[in-house]
């Protein structure tokens, strides 16, 4: 086969592909900009050291985070597939690692879903405010009405059943209409929508009684914190976690870019806009909490719930009681969460999709029908639950902890030791138009990333192993924290056994010049 | 605000939107310069 040719998973067609460089931008910022932006990196900076925070932050971004981004890039828009395509393409033996990627999306998948719900059903409750003077009580009861004890229940959450049913019809709908119809026309809406509408909620939330307090207290350094290695693993741990990096999308979103297209700066123009997004996030967040503090005669330091559920479900509902014009920019707040939370869905959705038309020969539409209908499945009868949150919080803790830092580490060791790949990698980003990679690139993603990551794996793994996580029942931990890691192992395992529908190995990457000439020399 | 607050604050400002900036900036003189093949794959 040509290297210039793209093979469609479906026979027939050819390979789908953006309509431009744009769509995929905004798709790959769609993808990055999610939940944790607006609710996980304003707290950890405010933990890490305040204002200080932003010296391990950027080092992180330019040292680990951009730099994985553009070996995801180069995976690929190299070998043109899904993750399991693609890492079998690079060796054989790797088509492993990009089915355990598409294990630990689909898993991440059937969580992500139902906080998408919350934030949905959110959106209406907040034009009424209808958590009323105890959001707290709302969310866990009224909403969630979450079982007393921790273990697994049968019983339905009915509003959050019919918020989850309307998520997967809205995302199987997008996803069946393949990439450039479906997922890209979704984000090209979406984005500047979710900008605009944040904007103006950040805008509100910077006028109100006692945001200067608050933007004090996120932004005044702590220069102490920057002696603190747990600061600086944090930093670390905010910028992978936040750019959905190394467990497929990149790989799949960048194999529907054209041969020509802009690798490098455009990893910069995704990494960048995702910090940000986070940024703008920062601002507005402590700007309310500061509004929040000074309305209860208390300093910031002592308010409760600045990150995560309880900053997006209990402390801001508390805000938009206090603060004129609540429900108007209650419903612009929580419609912004839905809609980070979407476009982060459809390029998860994305990942197992693409790898099962590719393995099966199956049509966009059909893999949508039946994975997203099986996911949607059960992530109903887990999730729709009254014991939901209990599943959801060790599975989430898992399956990021082990599953999506280890498949990091496994993949720069792959390509950087085991392989030995990373120059050809170097040479496929440089030989089109962009900024060009030096050998930096390569003692980035070969070894710093290597060291760092496997350091925080190896913490988070020993934590825990150290402690119950949470406290939760060790049978809880062990069905959906520990057997939910393994399953998505053997499951890597087995679908790599599985035959391919098509030929996946007839396939020539791009001849590089650079390569073939270093080669011949050699001889 | 104190003002190493708000230096801080201008500083991540220009550090992160300048450099999202810059980025754009980047992507759009490669896209003049060299020219982008926004033509469909064969």
């Amino acid at each position: 086969m040509n290297a210039d040719q793209t093979v469609a998973p479906h026979a027939g067609t050819p390979r789908e592909q953006w309509s431009g460089q744009l769509g995929f931008v905004l798709a790959a910022i769609g993808s990055a900009v999610g939940l944790g932006n607006i609710w996980r990196f304003p707290g950890v900076a405010y933990d890490n050291g305040g204002g200080a925070f932003l010296i391990p932050y950027l080092v992180a971004l330019l040292t680990a985070g951009i730099p994985i981004l553009l070996l995801d890039y180069s995976i690929g828009h190299r070998f043109r597939g899904s993750a399991p395509t693609s890492f079998r393409r690079l060796n054989r033996g790797a088509e492993s690692l990009g089915w355990f990627q598409v294990g630990v999306s689909w898993v991440i998948i059937l969580y992500y879903t139902v906080i998408i719900a919350w934030a949905a059903s959110f959106t209406v409750f907040a034009a009424t405010q209808a958590w009323g003077d105890d959001p707290s009580a709302f969310f866990f009861g009224d909403y969630l009405q979450l079982s007393e004890e921790v273990a697994i229940t049968t019983e339905i959450a009915p509003t959050v059943l019919v918020a989850l049913v309307l998520i997967w019809v809205a995302a199987i709908a997008i996803l069946s209409l393949g990439v450039q119809k479906g997922v890209e026309r979704a984000n090209v809406v979406f984005i500047p929508l979710l900008v605009v509408m944040f904007g103006a909620i950040v805008v509100r939330a910077v006028t109100l009684d006692g945001a200067m307090a608050g933007l004090t207290a996120f932004f005044t350094p702590d220069w102490a914190a920057l002696s603190d290695p747990g600061v600086w693993i944090a930093a670390y741990g905010q910028i992978f976690f936040s750019l959905s990096i190394a467990f497929g999308i990149m790989i799949t979103y960048s194999s529907y870019l054209r041969r020509r297209a802009n690798l490098t700066s455009t990893g910069l123009v995704v990494g960048f806009a995702n910090s940000s997004f986070e940024l703008l996030a920062g601002i507005g967040v402590f700007s309310a909490l500061g509004f929040m503090a000074a309305q209860q005669g208390v300093p910031v330091s002592e308010v409760g719930g600045i990150t995560g559920i309880g900053l997006a479900f209990v402390a801001f509902p508390q805000i938009l009681s206090m603060m004129p014009g609540g429900p108007v920019f209650g419903v612009l707040f929580f419609a912004s969460l839905t809609l980070a939370g979407l476009t982060s869905l459809l390029s998860i959705l994305q990942v197992v999709s693409a790898a099962f038309q590719e393995k099966f020969g199956w049509s966009p539409r059909r893999a949508a029908l039946l994975l997203g209908g099986a996911a949607a499945v059960v992530s109903i009868a887990l999730f729709a639950t009254t014991s939901g949150l209990y599943v959801l919080d060790i599975a989430d803790k898992f399956v990021n902890d082990i599953g999506v830092v280890g498949s990091a580490v496994l993949t720069t060791l792959l390509i950087g030791l085991a392989l030995r790949r990373l120059r050809e990698m170097q040479t496929h980003l440089n030989n089109r138009p962009g900024l060009s990679l030096g050998a930096w690139w390569r003692f980035l993603v070969g070894i710093v990333v290597p060291i760092v990551l496997g350091y925080i794996l190896v913490r988070g793994v020993l934590a825990l192993i150290a402690e119950p996580y949470g406290k939760y029942p060790t049978g809880l931990l062990a069905w959906f924290g520990w057997g939910t890691v393994a399953l998505i192992a053997v499951v890597a395992v087995v679908m790599t056994l599985l035959p391919w529908r098509r030929d996946v190995d007839d396939f020539v990457p791009e001849t590089l010049p650079e390569l073939t000439t270093s080669r011949k020399a050699a001889r | 605000m104190t003002g190493t607050a708000v230096g801080f604050m201008l500083l991540s400002m220009a550090l992160i939107w300048g450099g999202l900036g810059l980025s754009i900036w980047r992507l759009r003189r490669d896209a003049r310069e060299v020219g982008l093949d926004d033509a469909a794959d064969e």
